[in-house]
C-alpha cells in the first residue's frame, strides 16, 4: 500500500502549478503566493486520508486554497469571513451595467489577443476577490460551475451573477487602462 | 445588484474575455522554490521495499547474487535506453554559462554564418533555423552531458538569449509544460526566472532560453523560418 509521501507526490503535486498561478493573482507578490500554496499543500498532506481517491483532486485542493486564504485573509486582517464577502458583494467599484466600451471593443477578441497576460492579471487583481474566485475558478481553471459553487459555498446563481460582474468589472478596468495609456 | 436569477445572457465581449482569461491557465510557473520548500516539509519516498522483503525472508545471500545479475542487466539496459534527459538544470547552466562566460564562441553576424561556423566544429550540428537581420550574435558546440549541443548567442529586446539544439536521439526533452499556439506545441518551464521555450522539429529538439516571458520567445519563435 502507498505510503503518504508516495500518494501526496502521485496525486497532489502535480496540481502545484495550477495553484501557484491560482494563488498569484489572489496574492500581491509572489512570495505570499508561495506561502499560500505551502500552506494549502502542507494541509492537504496531513489530511489526505479525507481525499477519496478517484474524485476529482483539483477541486479538493481548491477548496483548501480557498478556506487557507481566506483564514489567512482574516488573521492579517483582523475580520470575519463572512465580511470579506460581504465586502466583495458591496465593492462600489462594481457596476451594474457595462461601461460605455463602444470604440475599443470593436473586435473584442483581437483587441483581448494584443493584451499581455500581466496586464490580464493586473486587472484581475483590481476585482473584489470573491469576483476574482469566480474567474478564476470558472474562466481561468475551466471548472463547472456547480463545482465553483461548490468550493465558494454560494449557490450556483451566484457564481453566474459574479461570473456577469466580474466580465463586466474587467471590460471597464481594461477600458479605464486603454484610456490611460496604461501598458497593455 | 443583479439577482442571481436574472443574469443577462453573455454577450460576444464577454465571451472574448472569458476565452482570453483560459489563456491564463497556460501561463508557465516557476515551481523550483515551492518544490524546495514543500520537499523540505514532505520527504520524497524511499523506496527500501525490495530490501525489506528480502530480509523477511532470510534470503540476503540469494537476493545479494539476483542483485549482482540485476545490475549487470540495468547496466546493459541502460547503454542501450536510448537518449540521456537533459534537465532544466542542464538548459539553465547552459545558457548561464554562454551569457557570463562566453567562452569558446564564435562571433558571427548572421544564422547561415553561425551554421557555417557550426559545422565547422561539429559536422552533425543540426541546422538554427533563419531569422530576420539580427547582428552581434556568437555561436558555439556545448557539451550537454555525454552529448552535443550546438548554441547561439543573441539578443532579443537587448536581452541575452540561447538558442540550443540537439539530436532528439541523443538528448531528450525535459518534461516541461505544453502551449499550443497556432497549432504548434510549445514546452515551457519558467526557473531561476529564466524562461524556456522549446520546440521539436524532425529529429532536433531547439530550445530559446532568456530572461523574457515565455510569451516573448513563443513570439520570437513565430519570425523564425520553418
Amino acid at each position: 500500500m502507498p505510503d503518504a509521501s508516495e500518494t501526496f507526490y502521485k496525486i497532489i503535486w502535480p496540481h502545484a502549478a495550477t495553484l501557484l498561478r491560482v494563488a498569484q493573482v489572489l496574492c500581491r507578490n509572489e512570495a505570499d503566493a508561495e506561502d499560500l500554496v505551502q500552506e494549502t499543500l502542507v494541509k492537504a498532506y496531513r489530511h489526505l486520508d479525507q481525499f477519496a481517491e478517484g474524485t476529482d483532486a483539483r477541486r479538493w485542493l481548491m477548496t483548501i486554497l480557498r478556506n487557507t486564504r481566506i483564514d489567512r485573509v482574516r488573521t492579517l486582517a483582523g475580520r470575519k469571513r463572512e465580511i470579506s464577502i460581504e465586502q466583495a458583494e458591496m465593492d462600489p467599484a462594481a457596476p451594474e451595467s457595462a461601461a460605455d466600451t463602444s470604440g475599443t471593443w470593436d473586435d473584442p477578441r483581437a483587441m483581448l489577443e494584443s493584451l499581455s497576460d500581466q496586464a490580464m492579471i493586473e486587472a484581475l487583481l483590481e476585482l473584489p476577490e470573491e469576483i476574482r474566485w469566480s474567474l478564476l475558478l470558472v474562466d481561468v481553471e475551466g471548472l463547472e460551475m456547480t463545482d465553483a459553487a461548490g468550493i465558494m459555498e454560494i449557490p450556483v446563481g451566484t457564481v453566474k451573477s459574479r461570473l456577469h460582474r466580474g466580465r463586466r468589472m474587467m471590460r471597464e478596468k481594461l477600458q479605464s487602462r486603454s484610456e490611460s495609456g496604461g501598458a497593455l | 445588484m443583479i439577482e442571481p436569477n436574472n443574469v443577462p445572457t453573455p454577450d460576444a465581449t464577454d465571451a472574448a474575455i472569458a476565452a482570453r482569461l483560459v489563456q491564463l491557465s497556460a501561463r508557465p510557473v516557476d515551481l523550483s522554490r515551492l518544490q524546495k520548500r514543500i520537499e523540505a516539509e514532505i520527504p520524497r519516498p524511499k523506496y527500501h521495499t525490495i530490501w525489506q522483503i528480502m530480509a523477511m525472508r532470510s534470503v540476503r545471500a540469494a537476493a545479494a547474487m539476483l542483485l549482482v545479475a540485476v545490475t549487470a542487466l540495468a547496466i546493459t539496459i541502460a547503454s542501450w535506453s536510448g537518449p540521456a534527459l537533459a534537465s532544466t538544470d542542464d538548459l539553465l547552466q547552459l545558457h548561464q554559462s554562454l551569457v557570463s562566460q562566453r567562452m569558446g564562441m564564435t562571433d558571427v553576424s548572421s544564422m547561415e554564418a553561425a551554421n557555417a561556423a557550426l559545422t565547422g566544429k561539429w559536422p552533425g550540428a543540426p541546422a538554427m533555423p533563419s531569422m530576420p537581420e539580427h547582428k552581434d550574435m556568437a555561436c558555439c558546440v556545448h557539451s550537454l552531458g555525454k552529448a552535443k549541443a550546438a548554441c547561439v548567442l543573441l539578443a532579443i529586446d537587448g536581452v541575452p538569449v540561447t538558442m540550443a539544439s540537439a539530436e532528439s536521439a541523443q538528448v531528450r526533452m525535459p518534461e516541461m509544460q505544453k502551449v499550443e499556439r497556432s497549432g504548434v506545441t510549445f514546452h515551457v518551464q519558467t526557473a531561476s526566472n529564466i524562461s524556456m521555450v522549446m520546440i521539436q522539429r524532425g529529429d532536433h529538439w531547439y530550445c530559446l532560453m532568456g530572461q523574457l516571458p515565455a510569451d516573448r520567445l513563443i513570439q520570437f519563435w513565430g519570425t523564425l523560418a520553418k
